[in-house]
């Protein structure tokens, strides 16, 4: 039995689709990243799975309970905003006991639940000050151990690490990767950054426009990539265009056999390409017309038959103006 | 008195020069020490150069007067409690229930709008032995000549004057609790909401924390407004019993010039109170941390 | 859910009601001739209240006397609220907290308190029973609204747009008409209408310092409340309400011509 079943979840907002026909399923204890632009619904969709935002069709269950009309103060699914929201007028001990007050719970189990969590999240000093007095990072434990204080079925992160440098990113993803673990929650989580996806989450949920695109398992994504607008969105893939000629894909760049009638591109990594000096005038070469040093890769811009291919390799000794020979060590026909 | 541009213009007199016409006004209107003075026994036009305290003696123990202080307070506690509880319940019910508030908000500014002396005649007309309250009790049968319609105004319990404060200052709080609300970030009652909380324990740790300031500074406003306001206990008082204002004035008409100088000393006490409290009150606001729940 | 709704929808409409229910008894009461007791509505009606009145040397000179003394205490009062609520907003000097007291003060304390403290002088300028003098003292009852509706309003704008102003390269002047002006126009208007709606319903100031020369039509107005003559004040305040709900609009029409921000 799964713990979270969203099926064809749809919303509009005069008339412009939000959310198109969304289904996910999640074990218990998996964690989902939601990827996807700005303004694609990943937020509006978390939110309807919180049951803060209304939806137009569509059912969701939390383990075979329906709570597709269940108000979100009776669903077990709770919310960490963008900003955290804490309430400034209560200390960190009084916003972690929040929930758990609501419960109407005794003072002395509340205390014991909440001196834990504080132990967890490493705030125990903390214990009296106001949220105004918290770094970004420590708002951030504190809206995490007021959402799962209630033990909730379903935690739901909206792009927690926005606010944070890149130090304390890290620091915050290992962290939250730790505590879900240990309390076994699964969760969803928001981000328009895919390193963080693929380094935080087991499923990975790619979202364009109100729709999933691609739902899988994080190793899986790039084996079962189909769909060409998320091989644009995932921005590290040369995308080249061709033609259908006999059963194959023709393309400035050769000649691949297809396997479906639909498939129109070849696609290949910036990293699956390898380049070297063209010993043979006669050969297809390509010109190298751009190159800048990243630091632990260089970019280079390539020209081979009017067409533009961008690669990364840790070699920076090639120039502007080189002539090279490629080969393509991975590719995919879609 | 806000708080949200904290970052202040560096400079010496510039301030001082932007404060010139206020200090003008106050010196050209307040600038004389005559109604103190007057409280003292001191009266240059009259010819009398000594100070005095026998007016304070004379008037402050006086059953009179004590007695109307704590008329005072009564007629004005009274109707600002009715007020804030009712105006309060409504900018929250309006708040949180009704989709499109600008109709209803704009009949509601009507009260405030209208000057004090118009309504205190509405309640007269209202409330009278022969108005229009008690023609619909007559012929409901439940009294049988005018006479026993119960006395309204004019009585002492002041129930004219509550009734005209209670309709002017309830739209008054509704105003400031329903200007507070829409600046409060929704986002607040949605996590409130998630954590599991019902509607009145909302109510109870998010909203209200949230309009205390608020509640604070109406309750300050319409209480002192109260205390020193003339016109309805004047019009429609019992004049055995009279307010602070109401007596000082009748003080103050007077052609006895002894009388004259107890109007001061009332006035001069009056103002003295308010000033310390005034001080009191901005120290407590100032050590208050502020808390922010507004949009960004 | 819905039950709850009816309940707030009605106790709203009882609401509403009571707001506008003086206006209703006194546009009745205007044409009342006879109203027996215990009759529900008036026996008889009559326009003679309402012609003695429109006829009546009394009228215009009052509606003309209040509304002057009205835009003199609003336009004194926007011209000294402006700077003191600048100054407040983005200055802090010693002082303050002492100016903050007193522009709380007249909000306060009792009108008779401010008015015998001004008489005295008022007489010594030779302002006693004139206008100005009448809309001096309403001035200062008007300026604990007026400076808090600058002040909220100059640091809701901050600091920042009039040094952005200079840095650019813009003098006092300049910047004050190009920057400041611009953003402050709302507040103008909104202190203005305040100013009038105050002045107009002002009774005791007007009655000691106009020393009966000056003739409102709230002075008008509450000796017939007094001596029960509710035709004539129902005329009166209908008037008085009329004043001032046209002047409230005529602004706020003004406003959202006006609506920048």
């Amino acid at each position: 039995m799964s713990e979270v079943k969203i099926i064809n979840l749809t919303k509009s907002i005069e008339g412009k689709y939000i959310l198109s026909n969304v289904s996910i399923e999640l074990e218990e204890g998996e964690f989902l990243s939601l990827l996807g632009p700005s303004g694609c619904g990943k937020t509006t969709l978390l939110n309807a799975i919180a049951g803060i935002v209304a939806i137009d069709s569509g059912e969701i269950f939390f383990g075979n309970i329906d709570v597709t009309n269940t108000p979100t103060n009776k669903r077990k699914a709770t919310i960490v905003f963008q900003d955290y929201a804490l309430f400034p007028h209560m200390t960190v001990y009084d916003n972690i006991a929040f929930g758990l007050k609501m419960k109407k719970l005794s003072k002395e189990i509340i205390k014991k639940e909440v001196m834990e969590l504080l132990e967890v999240i490493e705030l125990s000093d903390k214990i009296n000050n106001y949220p105004k007095e918290l770094s970004g990072g420590q708002k951030q434990r504190v809206a995490i151990a007021r959402a799962i204080a209630i033990k909730p079925m379903v935690l739901l992160l909206d792009e927690p690490f926005s606010g944070l440098d890149n130090s304390l990113k890290n620091t915050m993803h290992k962290f939250i990767m730790n505590i879900t673990k240990k309390y076994s929650i699964t969760t969803i989580m928001v981000t328009h950054d895919k390193n963080e996806a693929f380094k935080m989450s087991n499923k990975i949920a790619i979202m364009l426009n109100g729709e999933i695109k691609q739902i899988d398992y994080s190793k899986d994504i790039y084996k079962n990539i189909s769909d060409i607008k998320v091989v644009e969105f995932l921005e590290e893939f040369n995308i080249i265009k061709g033609k259908i000629i006999n059963n194959n894909l023709v393309t400035q760049i050769g000649s691949f056999e297809i396997k479906e009638k639909q498939n129109k591109y070849l696609v290949f990594k910036y990293d699956q390409v390898h380049i070297k000096y063209s010993k043979d005038k006669n050969e297809m070469v390509a010109e190298i017309i751009e190159k800048y040093y990243m630091g632990n890769y260089t970019t280079y811009i390539l020209m081979y038959n009017m067409e533009r291919i961008q690669i990364n390799i840790a070699d920076d000794k090639f120039d502007v103006g080189d002539k090279v020979n490629i080969e393509i060590k991975d590719y995919k026909i879609i | 008195m806000g708080g949200r541009s904290i970052k202040k213009i560096e400079s010496k007199y510039r301030p001082y020069i932007l404060l010139i016409p206020f200090i003008i006004f106050i010196i050209l209107m307040l600038g004389s020490t005559s109604m103190i003075e007057q409280s003292l026994g001191y009266n240059n036009q009259e010819g009398i150069s000594s100070i005095t305290f026998k007016y304070y003696e004379e008037i402050i123990f006086t059953k009179v007067f004590l007695e109307s202080i704590v008329y005072t307070i009564y007629i004005s506690v009274v109707p600002t409690l009715i007020s804030l509880i009712v105006g309060i319940y409504m900018g929250i019910a309006v708040h949180f229930n009704i989709k499109r508030k600008n109709r209803l908000n704009n009949i509601i500014q009507i009260p405030i709008i209208i000057p004090y002396t118009v309504y205190i005649f509405c309640i007269i007309l209202i409330l009278m032995q022969t108005g229009i309250v008690s023609r619909s009790v007559m012929n409901l049968n439940i009294i049988d000549t005018a006479n026993d319609f119960p006395l309204l105004i004019y009585d002492k319990f002041g129930v004219g004057i509550i009734m005209v404060y209670v309709l002017k200052q309830v739209p008054f709080v509704y105003f400031i609790i329903i200007s507070s609300l829409s600046n409060m970030d929704r986002k607040y009652i949605d996590v409130a909401l998630n954590l599991g909380s019902s509607k009145i324990q909302v109510l109870r740790e998010i909203v209200l924390p949230y309009l205390r300031n608020s509640i604070m500074t109406a309750f300050f406003i319409v209480f002192a407004f109260n205390f020193g306001s003339f016109e309805a206990p004047f019009l429609l008082g019992n004049p055995k019993y009279n307010t602070l204002p109401v007596l000082s004035y009748k003080y103050f008409i007077s052609s006895d010039i002894d009388k004259r100088s107890y109007s001061m000393v009332i006035n001069t006490i009056m103002i003295i109170a308010v000033v310390i409290l005034l001080h009191i009150y901005i120290k407590y606001n100032e050590r208050k941390n502020r808390r922010n729940y507004e949009k960004r | 859910m819905k039950k709850d709704k009816i309940i707030t929808k009605f106790i709203i409409s009882l609401f509403f009601m009571i707001c506008i229910l003086p206006l209703i008894i006194i546009s009745l009461f205007m044409f009342v001739d006879k109203w027996v007791y215990p009759n529900i509505f008036p026996s008889t009606y009559t326009l003679k209240y309402l012609l003695s009145v429109i006829q009546s040397k009394e009228l215009p000179k009052a509606m003309i006397t209040s509304i002057i003394v009205a835009v003199m205490s609003a336009v004194i009062s926007v011209i000294i609220s402006y700077p003191t609520g600048k100054a407040l907003a983005h200055y802090n000097f010693k002082g303050k907290h002492v100016i903050s007291i007193l522009i709380l003060i007249p909000l306060i304390v009792s009108p008779l308190v401010l008015v015998s403290s001004s008489h005295i002088n008022l007489i010594k300028y030779n302002l006693h029973s004139t206008l100005l003098g009448v809309s001096l003292i309403h001035t200062i009852f008007i300026l604990p609204y007026t400076i808090r509706i600058f002040n909220d309003r100059f640091e809701e704008i901050g600091v920042e747009y009039e040094l952005q102003g200079y840095t650019l390269g813009g003098n006092v002047i300049s910047t004050f008409f190009l920057v400041t002006l611009p953003l402050l126009r709302v507040s103008v208007m909104l202190s203005f209408s305040l100013g009038v709606i105050i002045s107009l319903g002002q009774y005791l100031t007007t009655l000691i310092i106009g020393g009966g020369r000056v003739m409102t039509i709230s002075i008008i107005l509450v000796p017939y409340i007094q001596y029960s003559e509710y035709q004539l004040a129902s005329i009166y305040s209908f008037i008085l309400i009329a004043l001032t709900i046209i002047s409230y609009t005529l602004i706020a029409k003004l406003y959202k011509n006006h609506l920048e921000f």
